[in-house]
């Protein structure tokens, strides 16, 4: 990443996280909401709770989220040398939405709904949780990484199969909880709840940026990985635990949000051609924060009531954006090839 | 005796934990440092999984890889690295790395986990670069080179790794003739000049006759035969590993179905040669004789006999035309 393209994606990300604090049902001037963050004086309460207790957890979620996924993707198509490889490949995801549906159309969590945003958000832990002692168990027995993400896909399926038989026999008022949780939502965010997601992104960030060098050689593949002194199986636990940590704790307080994880990073190698994993991950996280900013800024409908889902804000904007960037250069294949 | 830099005793290779596919048994070989070898073997004979068992990316099913003196699952995965580099037939994907970037990543047993190159490492990329003679295309993205060139890149690669020993499977794939033969004479010197254990694996037998130190060759028993290439010729080895209708390796000549029609041949030097060699290639039997046919070969001339009439034309077409 170059000194310019730094910037630029600063100056962006910057931009628009006071767009999104600015924007809103409710419109409130810039120079209010910074007064507002500098704990200034304000002639509209209101607006000072808007802010500090809605908006502000919300903008950082995006943030946090955009970037923990973005760079779980990174490193998935990395590991398995696989541009359509995402976030959700390790079926980590789908055990945590096993873990929702589970939880909530089986009842179990009747009476606990004053627990509610928390008790979803555990079910979901527990089912990444599972999923991902079962992926780091099967990560040690193969050889290689692609038996992993065959497992994922396999994984996926029978999962999705599950919640198909759970939503047959359930009430329609859970399976409507259960479809709001896979909307994805940013919204929904305490400061408690960013308090335990913002280390454990971070966590996961920072274990990524330390595998710097195990993913630039695995670009070659694992054979010449291991002939260039990687620690194969070492490098292949740190990344799965990375990338479970970003996808699972995500998942779990804001649901599957798609298409970030999968496109981010394929938009970064287009705009700043590198692959060199050092200036790909920051660049990928200042991408993958900047793409869920603007989604979020667009699902709010500023100046309407309305919301929208943030996972068909990502699709719906986010498809056409990444179609016409590859019609464009042409090169996705180049890159992979 | 030199102290070989890596051996092999009643080494078995193949797949499966138990040893249910077995590809080779009762390996016995050694390459000693400064020695060029060339590995032949036909299509599937287990010449890259002997490869990849001697460099440690594939455990052996039985018996010992020595790597200078200590077996080589005793070395740590580093290094090792440091003592064997590779250049696999695995692809090499990533169109966004430059040449320079993927020659650093031989650098990768000496660096740490924030990979910041030295002086030193900076000298053995520069190196590498110009060993292989890619200096001019090294900001050029991967993704843009030919087969060729990338090939020369990965192997550039594994010379800045900087290691005693080196392993390639295929080196010459996607090459033309002359970066062929560029490489086997840079390999060799690499070989002869800096004192490195060199084993390549190949299909280009001709060159490997003429390049290599030693040979060793894949038998139909699937056992490995080893020898100077000299040797192994003339003890029919060769022969007998690349059984090729018609093609005696003896003579690198094509046999043909003996011809029936005589044409005598005279004449001299690369002109006499190829004008034998076309008219073995079409069916005639040449000979000193006289026979009803006759060709008297000159520097620029062809002048044809038959039939009591001469005729004298200026190629070998004309040649063969005016004999039919």
């Amino acid at each position: 990443m170059s000194l310019r393209t730094g910037l630029l994606l600063i100056t962006s990300l910057f931009v628009l996280f006071v767009l999104d604090l600015t924007l809103g049902s409710v419109y409130i001037p810039p120079d209010e909401v910074f007064s507002i963050l500098m704990g200034g004086t304000t002639d509209h309460t209101s607006w000072r709770q808007i802010i500090l207790d809605f908006r502000m957890p919300r903008a950082v979620t995006a943030v946090v989220v955009g970037g923990g996924l973005a760079v779980s993707g990174l490193e998935m198509q990395s590991l398995f040398r696989n541009p359509l490889a995402g976030p959700y490949v390790l079926g980590i995801s789908t055990g945590a939405s096993l873990g929702v549906a589970i939880t909530v159309m089986t009842g179990i969590s009747v009476g606990l709904s004053w627990l509610s945003p928390w008790f979803t958000a555990l079910s979901a832990t527990l089912g990444a949780a599972l999923v991902f002692l079962l992926v780091i168990a099967v990560a040690g027995r193969v050889k290689d990484s692609m038996t992993l993400l065959i497992f994922g896909l396999m994984f996926g399926a029978a999962a999705g199969a599950i919640v198909s038989v759970l939503q047959f026999f359930s009430q329609a008022e859970d399976i409507q909880v259960y479809l709001l949780w896979t909307f994805g939502n940013l919204g929904g965010m305490t400061w408690d709840e960013l308090s335990i997601l913002i280390p454990t992104v971070m966590a996961g960030w920072l274990l990524a940026f330390l595998l710097a060098k195990s993913l630039n050689a695995l670009l070659l593949g694992e054979n010449y990985a291991a002939s260039m002194g990687i620690h194969l199986r070492r490098s292949r636990y740190g990344i799965i635990i990375s990338a479970s940590l970003l996808t699972g704790c995500i998942t779990a307080f804001c649901g599957p949000i798609g298409f970030i994880g999968i496109a981010v990073p394929h938009l970064v190698r287009m705009i700043s051609p590198s692959s060199n994993h050092r200036s790909m991950l920051p660049a990928v996280t200042l991408a993958g924060a900047i793409i869920l900013l603007a989604c979020d800024i667009i699902s709010q409908l500023p100046g309407s009531q309305h919301v929208l889902p943030i996972n068909a804000v990502t699709a719906l904007v986010g498809a056409p954006v990444v179609i016409w960037i590859v019609i464009r250069r042409r090169n996705v294949k180049g890159v992979w090839s | 005796m030199k102290k070989p830099q890596i051996s092999a005793e009643k080494l078995a290779v193949g797949y499966g934990i138990h040893g249910e596919a077995i590809v080779l048994r009762d390996i016995h070989v050694r390459i000693n440092p400064g020695e060029f070898i060339c590995f032949l073997g036909a299509n599937g004979s287990g010449k890259s999984t002997l490869l990849r068992t001697l460099s440690g990316l594939q455990p052996p099913l039985a018996g010992e890889v020595i790597l200078q003196g200590i077996p080589l699952q005793q070395y740590n995965i580093r290094t090792r690295s440091r003592k064997i580099s590779v250049v696999l037939t695995d692809p090499v994907y990533g169109a966004n790395l430059t040449v320079e970037q993927l020659v650093e990543l031989g650098r990768y047993p000496y660096t740490q986990w924030n990979i910041s190159m030295g002086q030193d490492d900076q000298a053995m990329i520069e190196k590498a670069l110009s060993e292989v003679g890619i200096q001019d295309i090294r900001e050029r993205p991967l993704g843009e080179l030919s087969d060729g060139q990338r090939q020369r890149v990965v192997i550039a690669r594994a010379i800045a790794q900087a290691a005693d020993i080196m392993l390639l499977d295929e080196p010459l794939h996607y090459l033309d003739l002359k970066n062929k033969i560029d490489t086997l004479k840079m390999l060799r010197r690499l070989a002869h000049e800096q004192g490195k254990a060199i084993l390549m694996t190949s299909h280009e037998l001709e060159l490997a006759l003429q390049l290599a130190d030693r040979l060793w060759v894949i038998m139909p028993d699937a056992t490995i035969c080893e020898g100077v290439p000299e040797d192994l010729l003339l003890q029919g080895v060769l022969n007998e590993a690349f059984p090729a209708d018609g093609y005696d390796i003896r003579t690198g000549k094509v046999r043909y179905k003996k011809g029936t029609e005589a044409v005598q041949v005279k004449g001299q030097g690369l002109q006499y040669e190829w004008t034998v060699k076309a008219l073995l290639r079409k069916g005639y039997l040449v000979t000193a004789e006289p026979a009803s046919l006759g060709v008297d070969v000159g520097k620029d001339s062809w002048i044809i006999s038959h039939r009591g009439k001469q005729e004298e034309v200026n190629s070998i077409a004309a040649m063969l035309t005016v004999l039919a």
